[in-house]
């Protein structure tokens, strides 16, 4: 008998237990001997593969990050679609991630099986994580197949999984050593270690330390009506950097506990939005945070498994902007979280078809900050999840019900109202047995997201009275995977169709000149279809060619007021088409990619004017790389990208160019 | 684009800098001549919305047409005129602007709107973000952010001088021989410095009510002060306190007027005119005071002029015309990214058209001059 334990990122432990007979032909009965417990098997396997066909999924692991030329990690998610990334320009310039265009405070970034949370501002800034840390990153929109999760990885429309593996050594091998030094156009350094020891038999560690810094002040074109000029940008430097220790504990049996401590710290010079005739701006921010996180896991012969999870999270931001108006010169803006976090989430496995799993998630978030009008405000938050799974022959269905509770408080002043809200999704698939060719699914998710602190309390603009956005989601998708021919090409489609509607927008509208104000206003409506095609084809005994292509589609648009003369005007920065594709030459000699995203029109504003227009854009890319075998375990790989190599100039967020042509060098070595 | 080359023609700038004398007739041996004061057109200035990126321009409705145009400083310069300009006056031969977020200062000419000068205070470490522009004689004086007042020569057309005030300043007037400027320090300043202009030095302070915006004066040399007021946090954020004083320059206090948030007082003028919708209010009202009645009270009497979301209001100084830009009205809130509209009334309120204007309609002049008729 098998069944499957707590699955965190792509590994999977596979526990056999049972009666034994030994087969050797004895006058004994065998089978009045005790029983015998086999020692346990590790299997390490990609579980994700069967996760994209039963739902909306995409991953991407560490050997395709390589293979499809991705530089970073906003490149990995603009490769994926149904993603728009909001991109700030430069090296570890911001960048947030919106999924089928519900705004990124509808995104849960879960690192490591827990979420990261910002209770400020409700959005994470991916430019914190870099592709180095990570072994696997997976989109997923709506419900993850994996049912056995803590309460608050459901609470999102769509979430973002970013996965570090533990170390595996090879066979006598007690360490492993990975250090790398990136070195690119504008300044860019980037210096990396990662070590990993194996402490005895069950404990290992790995610890993982990145620095970056770049100076950003890349060449762009400026065009005035008919006056162009040839700008650079200023005041965009970054300095960051990161410190992970992992502990992982694997005993014979059935414990396994994980274990993180995380720093990291970014300086970054902020270069505003292009301003004609004013190239000056002076602000600049400091991020630090750091956090904790264990997760133990464990299970019992009675088909019961137990997960629980602690994290403690404590952030810093201070913002500094120098203008001769102020007082002293110079304002500046801080801002202190931290919030404690713990779950525990059970799964019964009473039939093969059968899995039942409940969790409970407790977390408490405080903000102390100069910039908004309440002290100290706080908030509790209880969310308690049920889900079932039945599978029986090709079908698979999955409901699940979330319940979240809302306290908020503040130490001093008013506090916001507390909201209470039970969140029902489900889901279906169906893969039929004899055709393994085909996978269909279809699901439906309620969820909502709490105004954030800074729409509740920041100084005038605040609103304690908010309402929750509320989300549904109904989604529509096959896998078709073309079976392996003798030319052993193999190719698959993924491709979802979905509706989404969002109600009790959270925006910021104008009392008067100087004063705004947050506002429950605003139905979004959302049709879109989201396709990836991904084809291989060894090629010889040695190439192999592989291609990965992806297109999106979103008819994105405001239903507020039919009255209104901008009524389903497609809302901002959501281009109606969006794509990529990437073709890698594998070869032992030297490897190439060639990759490009294209994004047709959009607009700054909800209403579609000529004069917020973003014009479509097209970038291309090309990486060369090759890997060097020395004596016995040392490995090196030298790589080459040139990312925008047509020199496009182009705006992801209007007033923010990108970079033009830009080059990096990569040099990594493996002990 | 229009037909700016007839328009140009009915206006003489004529050598007279300080606009609205008194018509003057002139009889000399060969016959009569009469110098009028003559108003063709409006200026009205579009702010723009920084954070849309959509950067401000010139709206210009020809009384001769009856029409409007709109992004015309553009159309001339093949270039914008920049992000956030406030202020904007026609003074002399040339128009002057405050461009706030692009940090310069524009000058066109008035004819055919195309730049004579630009003057970019981006990198500039003494002074810094331009709010507000108006004239006399032979300069024209520009308001700071940074705390000054900068006096450009119009001859040169650069700045010679400056002069340190309060943080934040904002609208100036000019009184007599004296500059008197509001120092709002973005919401909690309590003075109006004055400046003597012959030596361009600050003669002094004058506390006003909590913070002053706008200061305007009258055809007797009364000195009046708009405050904004603050906003309650104990009281759903009311704006309270925005309102129109007359400062006694004794030092005596100040008198109050009426309560305010738009106002206007024509050049040459004692009266003034109102509209009154401060944040919290149900209704927008709207309103002129004779500030020289024989009374010596200040009584409100209505206007019957209207808008959905007032954003400036303007008094023609030759034939009283009364301009009311608007937002427009988007989903129920007044959308400062979309373009908005101008109202246009005689001055009894009697309506004459609506013009659709650029985004964000800030600031309200007029084209003024003097024509020369042969009786």
């Amino acid at each position: 008998m098998l069944w499957l334990t707590g699955i965190s990122g792509w590994g999977l432990s596979v526990q056999a237990t049972g009666i034994f007979e030994t087969g050797t032909p004895e006058a004994e009965d065998t089978l009045r001997r005790p029983a015998r417990t086999l020692t346990p098997v590790e299997v390490n396997a990609r579980k994700n593969e069967q996760n994209n066909r039963t739902v909306a999924s995409q991953t991407l692991t560490r050997e395709q990050f390589d293979r499809q030329g991705i530089t970073d990690l906003a490149d990995a998610l603009r490769r994926m679609a149904g993603t728009n990334v909001r991109d700030y320009g430069g090296a570890g310039g911001m960048k947030t991630l919106s999924v089928r265009s519900m705004g990124a405070t509808h995104t849960a970034v879960i690192y490591d099986g827990i979420t990261v949370t910002d209770c400020e501002s409700g959005q994470i800034d991916l430019s914190r994580f870099s592709l180095e840390q990570l072994d696997e990153l997976t989109l997923t929109i709506g419900d993850n197949a994996d049912i056995f999760v803590p309460a608050r990885n459901l609470a999102s429309a769509a979430a973002l999984r970013l996965s570090t593996a533990a170390p595996s050594f090879d066979k006598g091998r007690t360490y492993r050593i990975r250090t790398q030094v990136k070195t690119g156009a504008f300044g860019l350094v980037g210096p990396l270690l990662n070590y990993e020891q194996a402490l005895g038999r069950q404990w290992s560690l790995r610890a993982r330390a990145d620095y970056t810094r770049a100076d950003n002040r890349y060449p762009f074109t400026l065009k005035n009506v008919s006056l162009v000029t040839q700008e650079k940008r200023n005041n965009n430097a970054l300095r960051a950097g990161n410190g992970e220790v992992n502990l992982y504990y694997r005993p014979d049996g059935p414990h396994r506990l994980d274990s993180k401590l995380y720093y990291h710290e970014t300086y970054r010079q902020l270069p505003g939005q292009v301003v004609h005739y004013n190239p000056v701006n002076r602000e600049e921010q400091r991020f630090k945070n750091v956090f904790g996180q264990v997760s133990h896991r464990t299970y019992w012969p009675c088909r019961l498994s137990l997960q629980t999870h602690a994290k403690v999270n404590w952030s810093e931001t201070h913002y500094r902007e120098r203008k001769p108006q102020y007082a002293e010169k110079e304002k500046n803006n801080h801002y202190r979280q931290q919030e404690y976090y713990a779950s525990a989430a059970w799964l019964y496995t009473p039939l093969e078809t059968l899995s039942l799993s409940a969790a409970t998630d407790y977390a408490y978030a405080t903000l102390r900050s100069n910039a908004i009008d309440c002290r100290a405000p706080l908030r509790h938050t209880l969310l308690g999840s049920l889900a079932v799974k039945y599978r029986v022959a090709s079908l698979t269905a999955t409901a699940t019900l979330l319940f979240s509770n809302y306290r908020n408080d503040a130490q001093e002043g008013k506090s916001v109202r507390d909201a209470r809200h039970w969140s029902p999704s489900a889901a279906l698939s169906f893969c039929p047995h004899n055709a393994e060719w085909l996978c269909l699914r279809a699901s439906y998710k309620d969820i909502f997201r709490m105004p954030t602190f800074a729409d509740n309390y920041y100084t005038w603009l605040g609103n304690r009275d908010l309402k929750p956005e509320t989300a549904r989601q109904f989604n529509a998708g096959a896998t078709l995977r073309m079976p392996h021919t003798p030319a052993q090409l193999h190719a698959e489609l993924q491709v979802d169709a979905y509706y989404n509607t969002v109600k009790n927008k959270i925006v910021a509208m104008p009392m008067n000149m100087f004063f705004w104000n947050m506002v429950n206003l605003g139905q979004v409506d959302i049709w879109g279809t989201d396709a990836k095609l991904t084809a291989t084809w060894p090629a010889g005994r040695r190439l192999r060619l592989e291609t990965h292509l992806n297109y999106t589609f979103q008819y994105a648009v405001d239903v507020t007021d039919p009255e209104s003369k901008y009524y389903k005007d497609q809302i901002a920065y959501t281009p109606r088409h969006s794509g990529g594709a990437s073709v890698a030459l594998l070869s032992p000699w030297a490897n190439l990619s060639v990759h490009g995203t294209a994004m047709s029109k959009r607009y700054s504003t909800n209403e579609n004017m000529d004069i917020t227009r973003i014009e479509p854009h097209h970038e291309w890319g090309v990486a060369v790389w090759r890997q060097f075998r020395m004596k016995s375990a040392v490995s090196a790989e030298l790589r080459a990208d040139i990312t925008n190599l047509t020199n496009q100039h182009y705006d992801i967020v209007r007033g923010y160019p990108m970079p033009g042509r830009a080059w990096k060098l990569t040099f990594t070595l493996n002990i | 684009m229009k037909n700016w080359k007839l328009y140009a023609m009915i206006i003489m700038a004529g050598a007279a800098f300080t606009a609205c004398d008194d018509d003057e007739e002139i009889t000399r041996p060969g016959g009569t001549i009469a110098i009028r004061n003559e108003s063709s057109g409006v200026l009205i200035l579009n702010n723009g919305n920084a954070g849309s990126q959509i950067d401000g321009d010139f709206s210009v409705i020809e009384y001769f047409s009856n029409d409007c145009a709109t992004g015309l400083f553009e159309s001339a310069n093949e270039r914008t005129l920049g992000a956030t300009p406030n202020r904007a006056i026609v003074y002399g031969s040339k128009i002057y602007a405050a461009v706030t977020g692009s940090n310069t200062i524009e000058i066109a000419s008035r004819s055919d709107l195309k730049s004579v000068k630009q003057i970019q205070l981006a990198g500039n470490e003494e002074i810094d973000k331009p709010r507000d522009v108006i004239g006399k004689g032979a300069y024209v004086y520009v308001s700071l952010y940074s705390g000054h007042v900068a006096r450009i020569d119009t001859a040169t057309l650069s700045i010679d001088k400056t002069v340190a005030v309060g943080a934040y300043p904002e609208d100036m007037t000019i009184a007599g021989d004296y500059l008197y400027v509001p120092n709002s320090e973005y919401g909690t300043g309590t003075t109006v410095s004055q400046i003597s202009l012959a030596t361009f030095t600050k003669t002094k302070d004058i506390t006003v009510p909590v913070n002053p915006v706008q200061t305007v004066s009258d055809a007797r040399g009364n000195v009046y002060v708009r405050t904004s007021g603050w906003y309650d946090a104990e009281d759903g954020y009311k704006q309270k306190g925005a309102a129109v004083y007359k400062l006694d320059l004794n030092g005596g206090e100040p008198v109050k007027v009426a309560d305010a948030t738009l106002i206007s007082l024509p050049e040459g003028s004692n009266v003034l005119y109102a509209v009154n919708y401060p944040y919290g209010a149900n209704e927008i009202t709207y309103f002129k005071v004779n500030l020289a009645a024989e009374d010596g009270a200040y009584t409100p009497v209505p206007l019957s002029i209207s808008a959905d979301a007032p954003a400036a209001i303007g008094v023609d100084p030759v034939n009283g015309n009364i301009v009311l830009t608007s937002y427009e009205l988007d989903k129920g809130y007044a959308s400062y990214s979309t373009p908005g509209y101008a109202n246009m009334y005689t001055n009894d309120g009697t309506f004459i058209k609506k013009f659709d204007v650029g985004v964000g309609p800030c600031n309200v002049s007029f084209f003024t001059g003097k024509k020369t008729v042969i009786l």
